[in-house]
């Protein structure tokens, strides 16, 4: 009986020990540790309020002791040293002002777990006014651009130069339209300026590629005088592709982006290629390709900001200029090294940024990782392969900008890009996609035009590409050339065909038919044929017009905006609304002031909140003065101020005074009063007469009555002292007469008693 | 004893090669930005760090000329001390104390030399500087293998794809791929070794790759193990720079 009834207890036991130790993991820990981060969270509330309030108040104490400074420095002539402390004192106020922004809202917040709704507070909004444009209209030591009509400005890059929003005049359109440059509507124009801060470095920075560039349509005019430098470039509306990448992500599930975003995203990216493609061809190496200078306007990606254009084959050395995580590690290596731009292939350097773009885009986060940088959202195979392979390194990644252009196109036309294999890319297999075939075309063409030096190189040397390309001068030589015949695209293996003689300039091509020649006919009248070209112009206007009037009328184009926006609105709204509010609150205060008066003076006004004062009770009696009109001096040994009881118990004399009809000399009773000049020579002259005799001494009174009854100015002395008491405090009073007779005796007491009687009150 | 590797190292940095002090700063920017962000609590922000992380790699090269290897400092301690002084300079200059001024900065005498425990370099830390020696040897193994083979390592180990599938994504079989990875592999070791020998001054360093689990001499059995250590290092250290990267936005 014993054994099960062990074996009870023991199982009993182990139970009981397991659910303890259940209890204990999943009830009592977690109680704890909730307990302990609660404990955690209000002494980190805490220790942060005290903090800041610590750091308020040393902000506070450097900020008075650095405006000391400020005046020291100022008084002493030091303008410069006065500046700094000045910009000293901004930098504790700013300190201090955010300390009392955590003081009242971010750590109160934070505590309330309610960090979210600080998030804007703390990083979009410094964020925003950071990249907050300047001023709307050049200084006036920028002076104005002529032939241009400023509008806007937009928010600065990082190269130092102002950004202005622009409208061509009637003027510079014609010289625009001359050039072959139509639809200008709106342009942007970089300035710096010399005496706007902006550096010589700079300005030589910004000009050296600009003479490519304005070849290219990049840039449209441009002007360098010894104290300013600008150019005008196309104005383009759109966000930039940081913001529309932000956007994306925050309509795409957690996971990334959804189809249709991947093939918005690849069209930029495609667009982005083709004109980097275009550039490269013309000679330039953009050399700042990032998210912030990549403008979207509709499905078209823009590249703006030409501050770094660089020209391919210039003789300059490296510089690591550039942004950090889009600009490739190899580039700093190579300038640190002393390299010079030709000895590389910039080009290379561009497409390493885009495949950062390209990896910015889909992961929303910059390629921090360099080319080890690991895409972790949801992206197609075939996509992170062209991320890697235009991240790789210098001698591996895309040769070219159209290279990488084939594949993104390849994948953007699937159906399903997470089908594309990396094996399927054109690059894989070796097959030129449409951007390859294109260029090859060109080529071709360029041969055929006799840049014979150019043919096989895709980035041909500006002397060679479509726009510079002077024809060879001198009789037509046969060259022979070796024909190449690429055996594998991924190693870049070829074959050297026999050698075949290459046609020179204005020679036949040798597959194509010679044309037949045109017989040779009759001209027509110089007159006639000018008719004839007339109408046939006049003919094609009219099929013009026809064409245009047929359209659908098309969307204006978008153009800078820098009227009234909503935020502005609700600003300015905000704005009134916080000033009616404040007259408003004036006005009542205002109103409550006369309430106040009115109910000091009229009981029974109707509205009054404040209490009505205590009425002073009813003067003493004084024995008529012997004399009508005699003359009282006051003098007074009380220190001004004089507080407000005080004041109103000598008030109260000077008028039990006054109403038995006495004429009171100095104007002891109010210290702020200014004392008529004969009151205070009679004053100066009875403190002479009294001398060092304390006042209440028979001397000092023997004196002064002496000097009243000689005196024509004055009949009595009124002399208000502080109290000698020391249990009370107030001002004393003792009133000398002038032995003129009992009269006056019987007066002087009765009027000594009331001044007793008021002053003891 | 120095390497050799190891003083030829120190020798370039001596000679003033920009691109010996690049490497140092590519490879050990984001350790020693993250511990400076440890270090300040809170009280200063990343711009700071960052200027802070280049002031330490200026202050180290006005050192470097000083060092001693007979002092027994470990590479990571010298950088974490180097680092500490330029970030109690900066602590100096916010107090308004400058040089002169009444108190004299912390001064940078020889103690980063000996290898002392007051430096405070902990586990994290040490484990961030090991990291970032492997990742500075698969960036090379990057740079001088052939793309495909690397693309192929990084699907299978550092992406953890399966075999089959990185077959199939490339477009080549199986054991091309098997054939493809033992070569990275092989390259990664010899570059690990490598890196370790360049950026350590103590034995204790140079026996890292082994408490890792990081073999460095061939041994098939040990492959997956090195893999795997090489895949958890690789995203220790990008999970280091994404916070970097955050940092800095």
């Amino acid at each position: 009986m014993a054994g099960p009834g062990v074996l009870l207890v023991l199982l009993g036991a182990v139970v009981g020990i397991v659910l303890l130790v259940l209890l204990v993991m999943y009830v009592v820990v977690p109680i704890f540790k909730g307990f302990g981060w609660l404990v955690r969270h209000v002494f980190a509330f805490i220790g942060g309020e005290i903090r800041d309030a610590l750091r308020l108040i040393g902000a506070l104490v450097t900020a008075v002791v650095f405006a000391f400074l400020v005046i020291a420095n100022v008084v002493i002539g030091r303008w410069s040293a006065a500046a700094h402390f000045g910009r000293a004192i901004q930098a504790e106020m700013g300190a201090g002002g955010s300390c009392i922004y955590r003081i009242l809202v971010g750590h109160p917040a934070r505590f309330l777990c309610l960090n979210s709704l600080v998030d804007g507070l703390e990083r979009r909004l410094p964020e925003v006014v950071a990249a907050a444009p300047t001023a709307d209209t050049p200084s006036r030591r920028t002076g104005k651009f002529e032939g241009y009509v400023i509008v806007g400005s937009l928010p600065g890059g990082g190269s130092g130069g102002k950004l202005y929003v622009a409208e061509p005049d009637e003027i510079r359109r014609a010289a625009f339209a001359r050039q072959g440059i139509d639809d200008v509507d709106q342009v942007v124009i970089k300035s710096f300026s010399l005496q706007d801060g902006s550096s010589l470095p700079q300005i030589v920075r910004e000009s050296r590629a600009l003479d490519a560039a304005k070849k290219l349509g990049l840039v449209l005019d441009h002007e360098l005088t010894p104290e300013r430098f600008y150019y005008v470039m196309r104005y383009v509306p759109g966000e930039p592709l940081s913001l529309v990448t932000q956007k994306l992500h925050a309509r795409a599930p957690a996971e990334g982006l959804t189809n249709p975003q991947l093939h918005e995203a690849l069209g930029y990216l495609a667009s982005l290629l083709g004109t980097l493609d275009r550039y490269h061809r013309g000679g330039l190496w953009h050399k700042d390709v990032k998210p912030d200078n990549i403008i979207v306007h509709g499905r078209e990606a823009h590249l703006v900001d030409f501050g770094l254009l660089t020209p391919i084959r210039s003789a300059m050395t490296l510089t690591t200029h550039g942004t950090e995580y889009f600009r490739d590690p190899e580039l700093v290596r190579m300038a640190l090294r002393g390299v010079k731009v030709h000895q590389v292939d910039g080009a290379k350097f561009d497409v390493y940024a885009a495949g950062a773009v390209l990896y910015a885009v889909v992961e929303n986060s910059f390629p921090a990782h360099g080319a080890l940088s690991q895409i972790s959202r949801r992206c197609p195979e075939a996509v992170r392969w062209i991320v890697r392979r235009a991240m790789a390194d210098y001698d591996k990644r895309y040769p070219t900008a159209a290279a990488m252009l084939d594949d993104i196109r390849f994948v953007a036309a699937a159906t399903d890009p997470f089908a594309v294999r990396p094996a399927d890319l054109p690059s894989m297999r070796g097959v030129e996609g449409d951007a390859h075939q294109a260029i090859r075309h060109e080529e071709e063409e360029l041969v055929f035009a006799g840049a014979v030096a150019a043919s096989h190189s895709r980035h041909a040397r500006p002397d060679a590409s479509p726009g510079f390309a002077p024809a060879p001068p001198g009789p037509p030589q046969r060259r022979s050339r070796p024909r190449l015949r690429v055996t594998n695209w991924w190693s870049g293996e070829y074959v050297v065909s026999p050698d075949e003689p290459v046609r020179a300039a204005g020679t036949p091509r040798p597959h194509s038919p010679q044309r037949p020649a045109r017989p040779r006919v009759q001209r027509a009248p110089a007159q006639q044929q000018l008719a004839s070209a007339r109408a046939r112009v006049e003919a094609a206007r009219t099929r013009a017009a026809k064409r245009i009037g047929a359209r659908p009328p098309a969307s204006a184009p978008a153009r800078f905006n820098n009227g009234v926006n909503p935020g502005v609105a609700v600003a300015l709204f905000l704005f009134l609304a916080a000033c009616v509010g404040l007259v408003a609150v004036m006005f009542s205060i205002a109103q409550s002031n006369r309430g106040i008066m009115v109910s000091t003076n009229d009981a029974d006004a109707p509205g009054t909140i404040v209490p009505h004062p205590p009425l002073p009770p009813p003067l003493p009696a004084f024995a008529p003065v012997p004399v009508e009109g005699a003359r009282l001096l006051v003098v007074s040994d009380l220190l001004p101020p004089l507080d407000d009881s005080t004041r109103a118990r000598i008030a109260a004399v000077l008028a039990s005074f006054a109403s038995t009809g006495v004429d009171i000399l100095g104007a002891a009773a109010d210290a702020d009063a200014e004392a008529d000049t004969a009151d205070l020579d009679l004053a100066a002259a009875v403190r002479l007469v009294r001398g060092q005799s304390p006042l209440d001494s028979p001397d000092a009174a023997a004196a002064i009555e002496s000097w009243l009854a000689t005196s024509p100015d004055a009949d009595a002395v009124l002399w208000l002292s502080p109290l000698t008491d020391g249990a009370r405090s107030g001002p004393e009073a003792r009133l000398f007469v002038a032995p003129r007779g009992e009269e006056w005796s019987a007066w002087s007491r009765s009027a000594l008693e009331a001044i007793d009687a008021i002053l003891a009150r | 004893m120095l390497s050799s590797m190891t003083t030829s190292f120190i020798a370039r940095l001596r000679a003033n090669d920009q691109a010996a002090w690049f490497e140092l700063w590519e490879t050990f920017g984001p350790v020693v930005r993250a511990q400076l962000t440890r270090w300040g609590g809170g009280r200063i922000g990343h711009e700071t760090v960052r200027d802070l992380s280049q002031e330490t790699l200026a202050a180290l090269s006005d050192s470097i000329d000083r060092y001693d290897p007979a002092r027994g400092a470990r590479f990571s301690t010298w950088l974490l001390a180097i680092a500490k002084h330029v970030l109690g300079d900066e602590m100096d200059r916010r107090m308004a104390m400058k040089r002169g001024g009444g108190r004299t900065a912390a001064s940078l005498d020889e103690a980063w030399m000996a290898g002392s425990s007051a430096i405070g370099a902990d586990d994290a830390y040490e484990a961030a500087v090991f990291g970032a020696k492997v990742e500075a040897a698969i960036r090379q193994v990057q740079k001088e293998c052939d793309f495909t083979d690397f693309s192929i390592y990084r699907m299978r180990v550092l992406d953890g794809t399966s075999g089959k599938d990185v077959a199939a994504a490339i477009g080549v079989s199986e054991p091309t791929v098997s054939r493809r990875l033992a070569k990275v592999r092989d390259a990664l070791r010899r570059r690990i070794a490598e890196a370790v020998e360049t950026y350590s001054f103590t034995e204790a360093e140079r026996t890292e790759p082994r408490r890792n689990g990081l073999d460095l001499d061939p041994n098939k059995a040990d492959d997956a193990l090195f893999d795997e250590a090489v895949a958890e290092i690789y995203h220790r250290q990008m999970d280091l720079r994404r916070l970097d990267e955050q940092a800095a936005r």
